[in-house]
């Protein structure tokens, strides 16, 4: 075996044999003596029925792999499902010989990894069986606007005859799971095609479910949190354990890492470093190991674009390849090969293309991203309006594959053209980049007609900017007797006060009420380290040597004590 | 301020010394820095590299007369020089020779994108402190674009204003305008750019020379100086921003006015020919201005007024060294804009463009 690819902690090979300590020892005696009658009832107390990666996760399905075939039909349709998670095809031929099997059991993800390129959704819908394959079908069509609708059913769906009414599944084990699954899914589907805030909070519910806290699943949650939270604005530092959680033998199975790899991806360009093009290298080997065409397409679209990324200016040598390639595949696998095309070579009729298939496609962060370069180089009032639209209701506040100075643009462009939205003051306070920032703020700020709520955003982003100018204006504002003077009062007090931001100031409160890291993550619906984090950068604000301490200068520098909630 | 432009002028002086080619290379890029967008082959490298070339220690002195000013040219060429330099420099076993080479060099890798701390900044900055201020200068300048931090550029623009060093200067001050403008350095950085023509400062992305231009805008600092940098830094947007607050403030110098007007020409994005066209309404000097870029557009012919410029004098049959004379333009820079000409008429040479042309204004 061939290790795929490094990762931070050694060698990425998926394929690699595992040790099997952590499956029951019985089961093992019994695999070894060949005793299958003790190996069906061992592995029916350790199943979920779905073969997926669970407590055991490697072992588990390497272990399936060695199954007699015809001996015993759940022998069989476990291997075949662990054939199609390693990308065995003969061995899953074999399986599908050798029993009486179902074939409509396996349909769903072989059916989408041995489809041809310009295969899309398949047609029939409503039957279990649709609706259980149906998140296959996604990556069938790439209808990323079909996914989420498909995640939102999933909620609703009982699949009572097709699993729960399997003699060999632990009903309640598979329940849990299932829930992380679908919390899951439903945050992958909103991030590819729906609102930032609602994947938010299927991240953060999914980071409670699954019952065990080691499930791989539950483990990308975090990360998953992270990177929401970088994309709708927030200023944070994520460092995501995706990779090293990949390299573990409990980790994920070669077919679940590269699709919550592909999931990832979108996300992972708002991570600095090479965590990008590094994941994008692995999703490649694993799709060529699996030698699905589709799989090795669409993760090859996403490499050519990490690597652009490593080196902006130079025209990636195996673009026209893949453009080539895309010519012949279904309408989302082409959204990527020609949004880079766009960002590539800035013409505003490549760009509009690409947002024309991202529309298509039902992708909005593809959407978004062409928007923002097409205001960015060439604001016209359709593409302002439109991006103001798309911004407010998806709450992307750093685009994917845009760098921050290119969003900065944007927000000009837009604000500019006579646009005025809150997400707008947030775009540009995202890119930070102070002279454009209160460039947009002021315009905001200026215009009677625009939406209150922009206005006392832009009053807010003069609050964060910190320039002299800023200062200036905010003090000018402060003077005023409405609504806007009112919030610039609040702000720049706050900002002569302490310099500290609001979140700071909330979690240095609940701080100073003897809460801990986790119990404050709990009241905020943030992670811990968020919160470690925030408390880091106040104790540093303050000069204080660590929390107590902290939380006492704020209430002196405050003159109240503490608020307790 | 009188001083520092009197070096800076006879630092300029001096570059044509050192041998014709590097004169060529030199007028290149000091083109490049007063926002010129040609491109060439550099020839000092070739010379350098030939068995013919200069001595070390000539070679050195070559080198590093120009080396603010590779970091203008194409990727790599700044990582270039900067190893040659160090490996003369370390055969030359000067170690004021080997600070500069090692600065460059950091310079050289943070523009690659490596982090101040993988580049080295650290060890040379402990260095620097025991060198004289004229070596300090540059170092200094690094620390200030790696933290981002006003106080360290304000080190560093006192420094390079201390050693007469208008370019650290000039660069130092733009970073503080685009970061934080206040009152003061931006009206130093406008007169600066103002009177020595930098138009493309040293060791500034162009990004950070936009938001550099809009600080300046937004401060109300009004000058041809303040378009051209924004025009220079290629960001549609902040172009048309700045151009807007030349074009809408009457009280801006005419000649700035203009330059906004024509600056909004060679954008070509809807929103900017939204507002030639508004403007072009006026009745005033603006107006024709915009009517004069307008029509050419109209026309089909969308050269560059310098393009139309020579391919006016190519007409009259003069030779691209006479046109680069009476132009004050290297014959490199003229065959540049007669090719562009030519690529954009669709013609096979320089005479079926001024044809073509000829017949587009009939």
């Amino acid at each position: 075996m061939v290790a795929i690819a490094t990762g931070p902690h050694g060698e990425i090979d998926l394929w690699a044999p595992v040790a099997r300590e952590a499956l029951p020892k019985s089961l093992v005696d019994a695999m070894e003596h060949r005793d299958w009658a003790t190996v069906r009832t061992q592995l029916a107390t350790v199943m979920d029925g779905i073969t997926t990666d669970g407590v055991y996760g490697r072992a588990l399905l390497q272990l399936a792999l060695e199954l007699p075939i015809g001996v015993d039909p759940v022998f069989d349709s476990y291997r075949a499902a662990a054939s199609i998670d390693h990308g065995d095809w003969d061995g899953l031929r074999k399986c599908l010989a050798g029993s009486p099997i179902d074939p409509s059991q396996l349909l769903g993800m072989r059916d989408v990894l041995l489809a041809p390129l310009n295969q899309v959704a398949p047609k029939a819908r409503g039957s279990p069986y649709a609706m259980l394959f149906a998140p296959y079908e996604y990556q069938l069509s790439q209808m990323h606007g079909g996914y989420r609708r498909w995640a939102r059913a999933m909620l609703s769906f009982q699949a009572i005859e097709l699993v729960w009414g399997r003699p060999d599944v632990p009903a309640g084990r598979h329940i849990r799971q299932r829930r992380l699954q679908d919390a899951v899914s439903l945050a992958f589907a909103e991030v590819e095609a729906g609102r930032l805030p609602t994947a938010m909070a299927f991240a953060l519910e999914a980071q409670h479910l699954g019952g065990d806290p080691n499930e791989p699943l539950r483990l990308c949650a975090p990360d998953m949190e992270e990177l929401i939270a970088v994309a709708l604005g927030d200023e944070r530092n994520p460092e995501p354990r995706l990779l090293l959680d990949l390299a573990k033998p409990t980790g994920l199975s070669p077919l679940g890492a590269w699709q919550v790899l592909l999931h990832f991806l979108p996300l992972l360009p708002l991570l600095g470093g090479d965590t990008f093009l590094r994941s994008a290298r692995i999703a490649e080997q694993i799709a060529a190991r699996l030698g699905s065409a589709r799989a090795q397409f669409g993760s090859h679209a996403w490499r050519v674009t990490a690597e652009y990324l490593n080196k902006p200016g130079e025209s990636p040598p195996e673009l026209p390849g893949l453009r080539a390639q895309a010519d012949r595949a279904g309408v989302g696998l082409r959204v990527l090969p020609q949004l880079l095309a766009g960002i590539v070579s800035k013409r505003p009729a490549d760009l509009a293309a690409a947002e024309a298939l991202a529309r298509r496609a039902g992708n909005r962060w593809a959407q978004v991203t062409a928007l923002t370069w097409m205001a960015a180089h060439n604001p016209n009032a359709r593409v302002a309006r439109w991006l103001a639209v798309l911004l407010e209701t998806t709450g992307w506040r750093r685009p994917v594959l845009v760098p921050a100075e290119v969003a900065a643009d944007a927000a000009l462009g837009v604000a500019s053209l006579g646009v005025r939205s809150q997400a707008i003051v947030e775009l540009a306070s995202a890119a930070g980049r102070p002279n454009i920032l209160l460039e947009v703020s002021v315009r905001h700020v200026d215009d009677t007609a625009a939406p209150l709520s922009a206005r006392l955003a832009a009053v807010e982003a003069l609050g964060t900017l910190g320039t002299t100018r800023a200062d200036e204006l905010l003090a000018r504002l402060a003077r005023r007797n409405d609504e806007l003077g009112k919030r610039a009062r609040v702000v720049s007090q706050r900002r002569r006060r302490t310099g500290l931001s609001e979140r700071e100031v909330e979690v240095l409160h609940f701080a100073g009420t003897g809460l801990t890291n986790r119990d404050i993550a709990a009241r905020l619906n943030l992670s811990q380290h968020t919160i470690a984090r925030h408390l880091a950068n106040a104790r540093a604000k303050l000069g204080a040597a660590n929390r107590t301490e902290a939380a006492v200068k704020l209430e002196e520098l405050e003159g109240t004590s503490p608020r307790l909630s | 301020m009188a001083h520092a432009l009197a070096r800076e002028a006879q630092s300029l002086g001096d570059f044509g010394e050192p041998g014709k080619e590097s004169a060529a290379d030199m007028e290149y890029l000091i083109d490049l820095a007063m926002g010129s967008s040609a491109e060439m082959e550099l020839r000092i490298p070739l010379r350098i590299a030939a068995p013919t070339g200069p001595s070390p220690l000539g070679s050195w002195e070559l080198i590093f007369h120009a080396i603010p000013f590779y970091a203008l040219g194409r990727e790599g060429l700044l990582q270039w020089a900067a190893e040659l330099g160090q490996r003369t420099a370390v055969g030359l076993g000067s170690p004021r020779a080997q600070l500069q080479a090692q600065t460059w060099r950091v310079a050289a890798w943070m523009l690659e994108g490596r982090s101040p701390h993988a580049a080295g900044l650290p060890g040379l900055l402990a260095e620097a402190q025991r060198a004289a201020p004229g070596l300090r200068v540059v170092p200094l300048l690094l620390r200030g674009i790696a933290s981002h931090r006003p106080e360290d550029l304000h080190a560093a623009e006192q420094i390079a204003r201390q050693v007469g060093n208008v370019w650290a200067q000039v660069s130092a001050l733009t970073w503080l305008v685009a970061l934080d403008p206040q009152p003061v350095t931006a009206r130093w950085l406008h007169r600066l750019i103002e009177t020595t023509g930098w138009r493309r400062p040293i060791l500034v992305p162009a990004t950070v020379a936009a938001d550099a231009a809009l600080g300046l805008a937004a401060a109300g600092k009004r000058g041809v100086s303040t378009v051209e940098l924004a025009a220079v830094a290629g960001r549609a947007n902040v172009t048309v921003e700045v151009a807007m607050r030349h074009i809408d403030d009457a009280a801006a110098p005419r000649q700035a006015r203009i330059a906004a007007v024509e600056a909004l020409g060679k954008l070509g994005t809807t929103h900017s020919r939204e507002i030639l066209h508004r403007v072009s309404r006026r009745a005033d000097e603006l107006g024709a201005v915009a009517r004069r870029i307008v029509t050419s557009r109209a026309t089909g012919t969308t050269l560059s007024e310098r393009e139309l410029e020579v391919l006016n004098l190519a007409r009259h049959g003069l030779t691209n060294r006479d046109i680069a004379e009476s132009l004050s333009l290297s014959p490199h820079t003229i065959a540049r804009h007669l090719s562009n000409a030519r690529a954009k008429l669709g013609a096979a040479n320089r005479t079926e463009a001024a044809v073509k042309f000829e017949e587009m204004k009939v």
